[in-house]
């Protein structure tokens, strides 16, 4: 063995561990490092190494054909039909009533909806194309088809909004969103259908995951009306307690029932809770009071005002913190107590 | 070819020593990635098993991984060979051509 030459080629071993991540690979490598070691070249390393990814590369496009061809017809309908065609399985008029409903929320929300709702239809669109692929395939599962849908919604929306919001109008920018769709629909169809054998939706992260970014959302929601109602009420001083009560039990309810619904997650579920609120409601919430400060601040109805949208706040707080830590302890829970997944190689 | 050279090998049958005994048989070298896509396939069908060794420090901290052909793959082995032995007794020109 040569002292001088330990070392196999950097560049040739950053590939390999990019490209061998699980259990098995590392005896592959440790084999390629033993023959290594014993005296064999640079060029015969970075054979070897370019073998794998060829290897690895082939065996990926043949397992995951549905996925690709999924990607590339996908992409090729959303970017020149978008979720149009959905219109005439759907109708109209139905279409419409759907996103229209979403005109009569507040402001970042109906933004919001019609992002998501239009998401969710472009990703409906391309759907079937999936299922198709994967009866062919004969690895067609209903939860596969979820799951990718669930992953795509919010990749699907992430790209419109941006090209909405900040790309230049032309062809280029056609051509990056055909390769970011491209991208997008073929990341959710991977990671969709790859479940584990014998897994089930109580111990699906994606699903569970989704779940909980959902009824955190939907709490948020019913915390800022709660919060609204609370502010926003007249009437007298019973009145308004009757009100500020109603906040804390909104905020609580909503708070634990999110929590029961995500057992996973449920000690962090008040946190996620007003994060969520924060993110999506924080900033109207805060420009609107900053406005107030600033031109009202002198008046004398302003420190009413201010005490009661303050007991407001502060019973949502309390309320959300309440239903969410309400009997932790007592029943033992938190992520321990769930039951693992058996591990796929045994 | 593979599982014949793990019958060879016996206990000793990981990466290193496989892809020795095919250079050494048949003069050319195989890549690891093709060998080893060649043992995931066989023990995709049941033919060969696997267990991992203990992580050493000279192939930086990996372990090996041992194949040994299964029953089912020796069952496979004994077929293969009486398919070629009666498929050779099918060709006496050539048999003739060797002598």
């Amino acid at each position: 063995m040569n002292g001088e030459r330990s070392q196999p080629p950097a560049l040739a071993v950053w590939l390999l561990r990019h490209v061998c991540r699980n259990e098995d690979c590392a005896s592959l490598v440790g084999d390629l490092l033993e023959r290594f070691d014993e005296g064999e070249s640079d060029g015969w390393f970075w054979r070897q190494v370019l073998t794998i990814v060829l290897i690895r590369a082939s065996n990926g496009l043949r397992a995951h054909w549905p996925q690709i061809l999924f990607s590339i017809a996908g992409g090729v309908i959303l970017l020149f039909w978008g979720w149009r065609l959905l219109i005439g399985v759907l109708g109209e008029t139905l279409i419409a009533r759907i996103r229209d409903w979403g005109l009569g929320l507040r402001s970042p929300m109906s933004v919001l909806y019609d992002l998501v709702i239009r998401s969710l239809f472009a990703a409906m669109t391309v759907q079937p194309i999936l299922a198709v692929l994967l009866v062919l395939d004969r690895a067609f599962r209903w939860r596969s088809l979820l799951r990718t849908l669930l992953i795509s919604v919010p990749l699907i929306a992430a790209n419109v909004a941006a090209f909405e919001w900040w790309a230049s109008p032309g062809v280029a920018s056609e051509v990056i969103f055909l390769a970011l769709i491209l991208c997008t629909l073929l990341v959710s169809a991977w990671v969709g259908c790859q479940s584990a054998p014998g897994s089930t939706i109580s111990g699906d992260s994606v699903l569970l995951a989704t779940r909980a970014i959902v009824t955190a959302l939907t709490a948020a929601y019913l915390l800022h009306a709660s919060l609204d109602r609370s502010v926003y009420g007249n009437g007298g001083i019973w009145n308004r307690g009757i009100v500020l009560a109603e906040t804390f039990v909104i905020s609580a309810l909503s708070c634990w029932s999110a929590r029961r619904l995500n057992r996973k997650y449920r000690r962090s579920m008040p946190a996620v809770i007003l994060i969520s609120w924060t993110l999506v409601f924080g900033y109207s919430t805060f420009t609107y009071w900053s406005r107030i400060v600033a031109d009202s601040i002198d008046h004398p109805w302003f420190r009413p005002y201010f005490a009661n949208f303050l007991l407001g706040f502060f019973s949502m707080i309390a309320g959300t913190l309440l239903g969410g830590l309400w009997n932790t302890r007592n029943t033992g829970e938190g992520p321990a107590s769930l039951p693992d997944r058996p591990p796929l190689l045994s | 070819m593979i599982l014949l050279a793990l019958i060879r090998l016996g206990d000793d049958a990981y990466g290193v020593p496989i892809s020795k005994e095919l250079l050494d048989v048949t003069g050319r070298e195989v890549a690891f990635g093709s060998i080893y896509a060649a043992l995931d396939r066989l023990q995709e069908k049941g033919l060969v098993s696997s267990t991992l060794g203990d992580p050493t420090p000279a192939r930086g901290g990996r372990a090996k991984r041992y194949f040994r052909v299964t029953q089912k793959g020796l069952r496979e082995v004994h077929l293969t060979r009486s398919a070629l032995t009666k498929l050779w007794r099918g060709l006496p020109r050539l048999e003739e051509e060797a002598t």
